[in-house]
């Protein structure tokens, strides 16, 4: 384009300034499209390289316009603006060429440098520069030398020129510079600005300016540039400029070690994030604390402007991650930002971190531009997928800055360290949850075993005439069984026997509460039928949903030989007498009865309770127990069942209550095979003796020696007296 | 190894007046009866409320189990329906009857029987 220009000029075409001016323009945006294009590259040089090409390039200029300006001397008429004669032209065009394509390179070189850890202002400013620098050289399109440099001009050469010191004074990359670099640092930036300088300076007052004029009186020299175009000349003298400047600047950073405090603060920031870090892995052992604590790092560490964590919890049924801490941003908005669970995934199969440069423009990211997500980095919080074992907590740390391409190669290794850590923190935090959740779980299976085993009597009263012995033989797991026995008056005794469905620590507060109407209901009455209503009454409201208590309460009468028992849902009791009478025989007690829980009303509870009494005769044994004794398996898988029960009691029920119990455990072992039952497994044993006394043989050929009554019988209310 | 599944995919009763049958097999207990559950649940949000469990395939069922029952019959009463029991094997209507269930459920010994214990309702 310059040497079109340079032709066009040389064949003495009539140019109107129309023209003129629109060839400028040409040249200004072809620079800036040389600029544009090295630029783009996508290329991140180091340091080092972004200082020594412009070097070597502006050498190489100098060296030709010196060599140009030793054996030539070149002359252009200023009213006309042309040359002397057509070698001014080639010399012109190849220097003017060269230096557009050096003004470009400089640019594109020290963008890198300029932009280093940038920040919206340095954007800013460094387009601001640009821009300025443009316009300025546009304010002297078509213009002749002749005609004087517009106030416009200066003015935007000035604001350019302030632009320029403000990228310029800012030398961020020189901090992240490693120690060994910084000489060569030093020399090339010192290098880059004597060599533009002296460029300067030989194009403007030495053997590489162009004289104006016919070489006598007084000549103001121009660059051979201006032969191509006025406007490039003034945009390659202001990139030239800035070119030194920026050497200058940083040559004089180096020497004095001006970034080294802001240097000093960051690293600091980022040790203070880590070791925040490692003193909270240590003691906070809490998720939301420590993801907190992880959002807030690589913000307070200065290495991003805002920071979010999202996790999984597999615990309470969240697969994917949910954000559940962020700083610098409300929480709320990180939740809109990005697809956290995308960027999980795409972070947890990335090698490292994964950086997106322009975050707005990637899918993942829902945040749109003036959200201050224009570039984000996603660090994976450790594990591939959420099928790791234990359930751990998997997710991601998003990182963003409010300014695109932002994060530099130390800022992420920085990332990736703390998000190293913060996963380890993270999976200690789980693990040690998981340890505490089971530690937990034994705490509470302990109490309320415990709790079930302070229900239990500590002893049985003693009552003559009457023999009691009691086992309970608890599962592994603490289930709902429970027994009780209380002495009623002198002569009577109350047992009960009964089963909360369900185990754990609801079985044994059901227990508890169980206890509490039983000791209490006891002394209250002496009807059998009575208290389990009134159980019923207390623990059905109370009662979760679908839970439900058996319970079989029997009241025995020393004194009278006589028995009262009723039954709510329970297995049936076993009673056995001597084979020697003639009413002996072994039979099981089933009174009509719902359990507990079954009718919360109550009124069909009442309405279905049978109390069975019996005229008990010397030597009567009854056996209260629960369904693990009759449900315990062999080998075979059959169950021992009523029937067995009933015939080993009937065999062994001479032996006296304590031996039979005895036994009945070693029996119970023996069919299941195991010290330990699957299921809780309670009896009592209640065998009256007599008091010596006889005691009618009762008939039992039509079953036990049972009478039985509804333990509320409906029917005419009895006329109370007038 | 304990064997349940819960199908509930037939329907009887008359289109305007659908019952729900539910076939229950293998052994419910404390580790199967959140799938029961889940079934009629399901059945109860899809509105329907005339439901009868067929027994006939159960070998067990522990307090667990029963408590799914307990737990259901009154929301199926509430919704205008029932939650009948049908079918179920001796050893199994034992556990039932023991606990009084005979005396607070509408039992049937077969499924028919249950279903049209609906319509004549």
């Amino acid at each position: 384009m310059g040497v079109v220009r340079g032709v066009a000029v040389a064949q003495g075409a009539a140019l109107g300034v129309a023209a003129s001016a629109g060839l400028d323009a040409l040249a200004v945006v072809s620079a800036a499209a040389l600029y544009l294009a090295l630029a783009g590259s996508g290329e991140r040089p180091g340091a080092l390289r972004s200082l020594a090409v412009p070097f070597g390039f502006g050498l190489g200029v100098l060296a030709l316009t010196l060599a140009v300006g030793a054996s030539f001397e070149g002359h252009i008429d200023p009213k006309t603006g042309l040359p002397d004669r057509p070698l001014t032209v080639v010399w012109a065009a190849i220097l003017g060429t060269s230096e557009a394509a050096l003004g470009a390179t400089v640019l594109a070189s020290l963008r890198p440098l300029a932009l280093h850890r940038r920040r919206r202002s340095t954007l800013w400013t460094w387009g601001a520069f640009l821009g300025l620098t443009v316009r300025s050289a546009l304010t002297v399109a078509g213009r002749p030398l002749t005609v004087s440099v517009p106030t416009a001009r200066a003015v935007f050469g000035a604001a350019a020129v302030l632009a320029g010191v403000g990228i310029a004074i800012r030398q961020r990359w020189i901090g992240d510079l490693p120690s060994r670099q910084r000489v060569a640092a030093g020399a090339l930036a010192l290098g880059l600005s004597v060599t533009l300088v002296a460029l300067l300076a030989v194009q403007f007052d030495g053997p590489g300016a162009l004289l104006v004029g016919d070489g006598t009186g007084r000549v103001p020299d121009f660059p051979y540039t201006v032969v191509l175009s006025r406007s490039l000349s003034a945009l390659v003298l202001s990139v030239t400029v800035f070119g030194a400047l920026y050497g200058l600047a940083t040559t004089l950073h180096l020497l004095f070690g001006l970034s080294a405090a802001a240097v000093q603060d960051q690293r600091a920031g980022e040790r203070r994030a880590l070791r925040s870090l490692a003193d909270l892995s240590g003691r906070v052992l809490d998720r939301a604390e420590l993801a907190a604590a992880v959002a807030r790092g690589p913000v307070d560490a200065g290495l991003a402007d805002a920071a979010w964590v999202a996790l999984t919890d597999p615990a309470h049924g969240n697969i994917r991650p949910v954000v559940v801490a962020a700083a610098g941003l409300p929480l709320e908005a990180a939740g809109r930002a990005a697809d956290a669970d995308a960027l999980h995934r795409a972070a947890s199969e990335a090698d490292g971190a994964l950086v997106l440069a322009h975050a707005e423009a990637d899918h993942r990211v829902r945040a749109r531009p003036g959200d201050g997500v224009a570039s984000l980095v996603a660090l994976s919080l450790g594990g591939p997928s959420a099928d790791g074992p234990g359930g751990l907590t998997r997710g991601v740390l998003l990182v963003s800055r409010t300014a695109s391409d932002a994060f530099e190669a130390d800022d992420l290794a920085a990332l990736e360290t703390f998000a190293g850590q913060a996963a380890l923190s993270l999976s200690h935090a789980d693990l040690f949850a998981d340890a505490l959740e089971r530690e937990r779980l034994a705490r509470e299976l302990a109490l309320a075993r415990e709790v079930q085993q302070r229900l239990f009597p500590q002893s049985l009263p003693e009552v003559e005439g009457l023999e009691l012995a009691a086992a309970e033989r608890p599962a592994r797991e603490v289930g709902g069984d429970y027994y009780d026995v209380v002495r009623i008056g002198d002569d009577c005794v109350g047992v009960m026997v009964a089963d909360v469905s369900g185990k754990g620590a609801p079985a044994a507060f059901y227990i508890a509460e169980l206890k509490g109407v039983f000791q209490a209901g006891s002394r209250l009455t002496r009807s059998p039928g009575e208290l389990l209503a009134g159980a019923n009454d207390a623990l059905a409201p109370s009662l979760g949903r679908g839970v439900f208590a058996s319970a079989v309460y029997a009241v025995v009468d020393a004194r009278e030989g006589t028995l009262a028992l009723a039954r709510a849902g329970h297995t049936p009791a076993v009673l056995v007498r001597d084979r020697g009478r003639p009413d002996g025989g072994r039979w099981l007690l089933r009174g009509d009865g719902l359990a507990i829980g079954l009718d919360r009303a109550g009124a069909t509870f009442r309405q279905t309770l049978r109390e069975q009494c019996v005229r008990l005769a010397p030597g009567d044994t009854l056996v209260l127990y629960t369904d693990g004794l009759v449900e315990a398996r062999d080998a075979d898988g059959r169950e021992y069942g009523y029937d067995r029960l009933a015939t080993f009691v009937e065999a062994h029920a001479h032996v006296g209550a304590l031996d039979l119990r005895d036994l009945l455990l070693a029996e119970h072992r023996a069919w299941s095979g195991s010290d330990e039952p699957d299921d809780d497994t309670t009896f009592v044993v209640v065998r009256w003796s007599g008091r010596g006394e006889d005691v009618p043989p009762a008939d039992v050929s039509a079953g036990p020696p049972v009478t039985e009554r509804a333990a509320f019988p409906v029917g005419p209310a009895t006329p109370s007296p007038t | 190894m304990s064997h349940f599944s819960v199908s509930f995919d037939r329907r009887a009763g008359t289109p305007e007046a659908p019952v729900r049958v539910l076939a229950l097999r293998g052994e419910l207990d404390a580790h199967t009866a959140p799938d029961f559950e889940a079934a009629l649940q399901a059945c109860l949000d899809d509105g329907d409320a005339r439901l009868v469990a067929d027994g006939s395939g159960l070998d067990y069922v522990s307090s667990a189990g029963l408590g799914v029952f307990m737990a259901f019959v009154e929301p199926a009463r509430d919704g205008g329906g029932d939650l009948k029991i049908a079918a179920l094997p001796e050893r199994v209507f034992e556990v039932f009857d023991l606990l009084g269930f005979p005396t607070v459920f509408d039992m049937h010994e077969t499924v028919e029987g249950a279903v049209a214990a609906f319509e004549g309702a």
